[in-house]
């Protein structure tokens, strides 16, 4: 249920703040002057959006039409229409919908929908007590759809071709404060700055409440407790998950009072690695959501990844001691903070694709003020073109992938097919497949170019790019009311699309400070 | 897309910072240390004989049929000539080079002879120019057909079709540079980049699971039914392997870039094959990702004229293995009723599949048949 308020009073019950002694004005600040210097794939379609703009666009744009070019667009749901039926019915997008069972159709069942906004504005849906993680909300999930509401139309030349130097700007625009033109394109990118030690406490504490602490696509995604607590032999005594969360709470606690550490439940230790890394660390995330992942485009791959929604991003990792340091002396001491690593985010966790590039010190001299830590520090990354993979060097990328691969032949049985007659097709099918060698990421210099005003100004693709910072820190955070139509946004908790296919990709808009939190302890 | 081993870009100063397959650096490997090298200011690690980096695989591949070796290496002008090593991969495969003791006229590079060691003996491979004031990107790419060729930044220098045919070899570690060989000052040269790709023999069958619907499998698999049908399958394609290595050696000749032959190293059938089957592959693909069936031809079309390719090159092997292949068991009799019932209770996903495929038979036995 998106008990909105439910949350906001959890929050203030425990206290919400994660970015302690920064204030959120101070987040305000690193999080605009370390926005990355972000280059696009000259023909890249989709570009950055906010939240609000996956469901204002496409009601925006559908309304636009005339009644008879509407329904192309709508989008078609199988809807139950009694115990044992069912229909396809056309909704205007974006459609936010919800499981409704099985329906009996011949010798098989078709799962059905309940749309939640038919007639009605999509986002007063999210809050329908029904949303939750098995929610979705699509404007129809194909390439034709998302390029409609969503896609470039034009390049900077006005061309409808991209080439290098002349890349597709985005669709989002508004008016130009120094036209002509009347126009220019926006990108908007996302931040939030989280201390790693108050977040697990948090989500220790959200844990601990159970099913009474409502869905939230801000929480339960930072499970790292398996990380911090480790077994000391493999028939080391079952560790429930109260016990373990009992336990790291008292070590957060000992931490925080300068006692300490209490003695790990028998058996166990706490992993001394990934708790100095819990304890010394902030990260100041980066998100990036795309309307679309149009990967196919770019080649022919065994690898499927075509859907809406796409959420991609990079992150800083900051010591605290020096930000804690800074946060005293004001926002030029702020912008001296040099940044420990960077950590982006390359197509599915478990490829282990992701990068991590730690950060020298600058060597320092003593007699003179430290210079801004931009001035010493490249914060460049490159989005590939369609998949949107974030890179830290521009060109071609050999996609990677280090997963598990006969876990598909587990999963989907394709020895299911290999009935006589057809046994050698398939072997010739597995020959041919033998030498699709490489799936490759295009990233490239000559595209569109986002970033700081200050250090994108005067270069010819620059787009203006936003920060919207989350307001996570204890003087202004997003559980407050002030917020609410942020939080409606940012707590939906269900999938933010849909896909094509038959493999669903769809995902939930999943923080992602565990994935770099596991890149990063790995590498320490 | 074939499985990723290890991939080391040098993106910092910390030689512990690479992806790969669970395993372990030897000790001293992690005593290289990433620098920006002089010139070109690219962050890469000097080896010389005594130093490289060795990686043990935690668990070791048992069956790689292909690999991908991709280095960036750049090889300063030295008056010595002695082979070194630039990659391995466990005792199944090496890419070494022998560059001559003296410089290119220009002093741009050195050029060197390429030694390529693949399963159970050593191909040369002709000679190769290491340019001294840039990497230069290698490409080694090897499959149990026979095919191996090495690029160098994306351009084809050396081809050969009959490389091993049918090998396989487990592949326990990946080491590059030379950490086995004794003490020495030279030859010293840098890596920037060193990326390892390889297909177990299993793989394409994996990649191809991949794209299938996802279904309950039948848990009272007694008789080990999976395990007995995949056999079956990759016993089949393993044959098929077979097949495609004469097919290589009847449309493609070795070849260099240095010496030719100046047709190149390929039949206009072989470049046609290749597009074919890369078009076939491509249709399939989006067929079972979209669940779209409707137009099989864009399938079956590119899928009947690859294979008449094949039959036109070797008719009477194409025709023998076809019948031959026909008549091994796939599914055996005691496996029907394990297997059946659930293709049945999944044949709304499925069937759509397999009368593709089964179209796809139809054609086979037509070319087969000599039509």
């Amino acid at each position: 249920m998106a008990d909105l308020q439910a949350l906001q009073v959890f929050a203030a019950t425990h206290g919400f703040g994660l970015t302690n002694p920064l204030t959120h004005a101070q987040v305000v600040t690193l999080a605009r002057y370390w926005l990355p210097k972000i280059r696009f794939y000259e023909d890249e379609r989709f570009h950055p959006i906010r939240l609000d703009e996956v469901v204002a666009e496409v009601e925006r744009l559908f309304a636009e039409l005339p009644p008879v070019a509407q329904d192309q667009w709508r989008v078609t749901k199988f809807v139950r229409t009694g115990p044992a039926s069912g229909e396809n019915r056309a909704f205007a997008p974006p459609v936010v919908h919800v499981p409704d069972g099985m329906v009996p159709q011949g010798n098989f069942a078709l799962a059905a929908v309940r749309v939640l906004n038919d007639g009605t504005p999509a986002r007063d849906a999210l809050s329908v007590p029904e949303v939750g993680t098995s929610t979705m909300i699509t404007h129809g999930a194909s390439f034709t759809r998302s390029n409609h509401f969503f896609g470039a139309v034009a390049t900077k030349a006005g061309s409808n071709t991209a080439s290098p130097g002349d890349p597709f700007l985005p669709r989002s625009d508004e008016p130009n404060p120094s036209p002509p033109p009347a126009r220019r394109p926006r990108m908007t990118v996302m931040a939030s700055w989280l201390n790693l030690l108050e977040l697990l406490e948090y989500e220790l504490v959200v844990a601990e409440a159970g099913d009474a602490y409502p869905p939230d696509g801000l929480r339960r995604a930072f499970n790292i407790a398996g990380l911090l607590l480790r077994p000391k032999l493999p028939n080391a005594p079952p560790l429930t998950p109260k016990e373990q969360r009992e336990y790291l709470l008292s070590a957060i606690a000992a931490h925080k009072a300068g006692n300490p550490l209490p003695d790990p439940p028998p058996g166990w230790r706490l992993d001394r690695t990934a708790w100095n890394a819990v304890t010394r660390f902030a990260f100041l995330e980066y998100d990036f959501f795309y309307a679309y992942n149009d990967f196919e485009r770019y080649q022919t791959a065994i690898f499927d990844n075509e859907h809406e929604g796409d959420n991609e991003g990079c992150c800083l990792v900051f010591d605290r001691s020096v930000t804690n340091l800074a946060a005293a002396g004001g926002d030029e001491a702020l912008r001296r903070a040099v940044p420990h690593a960077v950590i982006t985010s390359v197509h599915e966790e478990y490829q282990n694709a992701d990068l991590i590039r730690f950060i020298p010190p600058p060597i320092t001299d003593p007699s003179n003020p430290a210079p801004p830590a931009r001035d010493v520090v490249d914060f460049t990354v490159y989005v590939a073109g369609g998949s949107h993979a974030t890179y830290l060097t521009p060109g071609i990328h050999d996609l990677v992938d280090f997963g598990d691969y006969w876990g598909w032949v587990e999963e989907n049985a394709p020895y299911l097919l290999v009935g006589a007659p057809i046994i050698l097709v398939v072997a010739i099918i597995l020959s041919m497949i033998e030498h699709f060698v490489d799936t490759e990421d295009f990233t490239s210099e000559d595209g569109v170019h986002g970033g700081p005003d200050d250090l994108i100004e005067g270069d010819p693709t620059a787009v203006k790019t936003y920060v919207q910072v989350m307001p996570m820190s204890a003087d202004n955070h997003i559980y407050q009311p002030a917020h609410e139509d942020l939080l409606r946004l940012r707590a939906y908790a269900g999938k933010w699309g849909a896909n094509d296919g038959i493999v669903d990709k769809s995902p939930a808009f999943v923080p992602k400070t565990a994935r770099y939190f596991r890149k990063l302890v790995e590498n320490l | 897309m074939w499985r990723s081993i290890f991939l080391h870009e040098f993106i910092d100063h910390r030689i512990g910072n690479f992806q790969a397959l669970p395993g372990t650096p030897t000790p001293a490997s992690l005593a290289l240390t990433p620098s920006g090298e002089p010139e070109t200011g690219v962050n890469c690690v000097a080896v010389a004989p005594g130093t490289g980096f060795d990686y043990a695989l935690t668990q070791p591949l048992p069956q790689v049929i292909g690999f991908s070796c991709r280095v960036r290496l750049m090889y300063p002008i030295t008056p010595q000539s002695t082979l070194f090593s630039v990659v391995r991969l466990g005792g199944g495969a090496e890419l070494l080079f022998w560059p001559d003791s003296h410089p290119l006229p220009d002093l741009t590079g050195t050029m060197a002879n390429v030694r390529v060691w693949v399963a159970n003996g050593f191909t040369n491979l002709g000679r190769v120019a290491l340019p001294t004031r840039t990497f230069t990107d290698f490409r080694l790419d090897w499959h149990t057909s026979g095919q191996l060729r090495l690029l160098a930044n994306g351009r084809l220098v050396a081809y050969h079709n009959a490389v091993a045919p049918g090998a396989s070899f487990p592949v326990d570690r990946v080491v590059f540079g030379m950490p086995q060989a004794q003490p020495a000052p030279a030859p010293q040269y840098r890596i920037a980049r060193v990326f390892v790709r390889a297909l177990e023999r299993s793989d394409a069958l994996a990649l191809f699971s991949r794209l299938l619907p996802a279904i309950e499998a039948p848990y009272d698999d007694v008789n080990r039914c999976r395990l007995r049908v995949i056999a079956n399958l990759l016993a089949i394609v393993d044959r098929l392997r077979a097949f495609m290595a004469s097919v290589h050696q009847a449309l493609s000749q070795p070849w260099t870039q240095q010496n030719g032959p100046p047709a190149g190293p390929f039949t206009p059938e072989a470049t046609e094959a290749h597009r074919l089957a890369t078009v076939a592959v491509a249709e399939l693909t989006r067929m079972l990702r979209t669940g779209d069936f409707s137009g099989p031809d864009r399938f079956l079309d590119p899928f009947s004229e690859f294979l008449r390719i094949l039959h036109t090159a070797l008719p009477a092997q194409f025709e023998a293995l076809a019948a031959e292949l026909a008549t091994m068991p796939a599914v055996p009799e005691e496996c029907r009723e394990v297997l059946e019932p659930t293709y049945e209770k999944n044949k709304h996903a499925l069937g759509p599949i397999v009368d593709l495929l089964s179209a796809a038979a139809d054609r086979l036995r037509h070319i087969a048949g000599g039509n």
